[in-house]
């Protein structure tokens, strides 16, 4: 099935880029934003991490090595 | 009126109108992610709405039916899987599709006949059922086979829907465009994440923070997918989906 292109408030997680065009105004990071060059990747890994150890004591439970009631 | 019946209302608006929002959004475009968005969204408020029926008017086997199969079972993974229908457009995805539908299948089916075999007069309605349901339900070792299928759909739900957010909101950081979509994500994987670890917690034999965590992954989980769906600029192409 071809992907249809149509408008981008379908996508949620399509993130690539036209080649050769830089977006600006409200769509664009800023360059200097201590809440996306710190905060939003910290929480990032952090949700990582805890989605990784979830899915770790999920399959603990599944295989009998984590008791459960 | 306690918690125990609070709780679930709400989660139950918050996913009725979620979901209209979702569905409303397939029947415009008609694209698949949006179906199975709503579908697993659908889900989520039975079994919300299953635990308020609870609480509200006391036993009923159908609802039970319907808070099992859907509430605790079926709906991580129909989520999760629109994701990755959204983020991956490869033929495998549709050789899982198939599997997750046959695969919801033969859950609806293993639960219907451990229905007969619920014990209800360990029933009580000042408890959530999230508590209880094993009092209710016979043990795995006793024929209740599809207690056995619920962690396999929780634990693709939670690859796929928390870890597709994670993946699609570090894109957009790293490309430095879409800010609401990069904050979207994050909360919509916080809140699967809520859900999750509430789940687990119940399955743990803490059920008593289910319906909170509930109530938690909803509101999250929407306001991700309003703050991401906001329109963007005409600069922003439709980009094509990630080849993986």
């Amino acid at each position: 099935m071809t992907p249809r292109r149509g408008a981008a408030e379908d996508a949620i997680g399509e993130p690539e880029r036209r080649a050769g065009r830089e977006p600006e105004g409200p769509s664009r990071i800023p360059a200097r934003s201590v809440w996306f060059s710190k905060v939003i990747p910290a929480v990032l890994i952090g949700l990582g991490i805890l989605m990784v150890l979830l899915i770790a004591l999920a399959a603990g439970i599944l295989i009998g090595i984590v008791p459960y009631r | 009126m306690s918690a125990t019946s609070v709780l679930p209302f709400m989660s139950t608006l918050v996913m009725l109108v979620f979901t209209v929002s979702v569905l409303q959004r397939y029947r415009a475009r008609r694209r698949q992610h949006f179906l199975f968005w709503g579908t697993g969204l659908a889900m989520f408020g039975v079994g919300s709405f299953a635990e308020a029926y609870f609480a509200v008017a006391g036993w009923s086997a159908p609802i039970f039916f319907g808070w099992y199969l859907f509430g605790a079972a079926l709906n991580a993974a129909w989520l999760g899987h629109g994701t990755l229908l959204l983020l991956v457009r490869k033929r495998w995805v549709s050789i899982l599709t198939v599997l997750l539908v046959v695969g919801s299948a033969v859950a609806a089916v293993l639960m219907l006949r451990v229905m007969p075999r619920l014990d209800a007069s360990q029933f009580d309605p000042a408890i959530p059922i999230s508590e209880q349901y094993r009092e209710i339900m016979p043990p795995i070792s006793d024929g209740a086979a599809v207690r056995l299928s619920t962690p396999f759909f929780n634990i693709y739900g939670l690859i796929t829907l928390v870890g597709g957010a994670l993946w699609s909101g570090w894109l957009f950081l790293r490309k430095r465009v879409l800010p609401n979509r990069v904050i979207g994500n994050v909360l919509i994987a916080a809140g699967g994440l809520a859900i999750a670890f509430a789940s687990t917690l119940t399955r743990l034999g803490y059920g008593q923070y289910l319906y909170l965590g509930e109530l938690v992954a909803a509101t999250l989980m929407y306001a991700g997918f309003v703050t991401a769906s906001a329109p963007a600029t005409e600069l922003e192409a439709a980009p094509a989906a990630l080849p993986v």
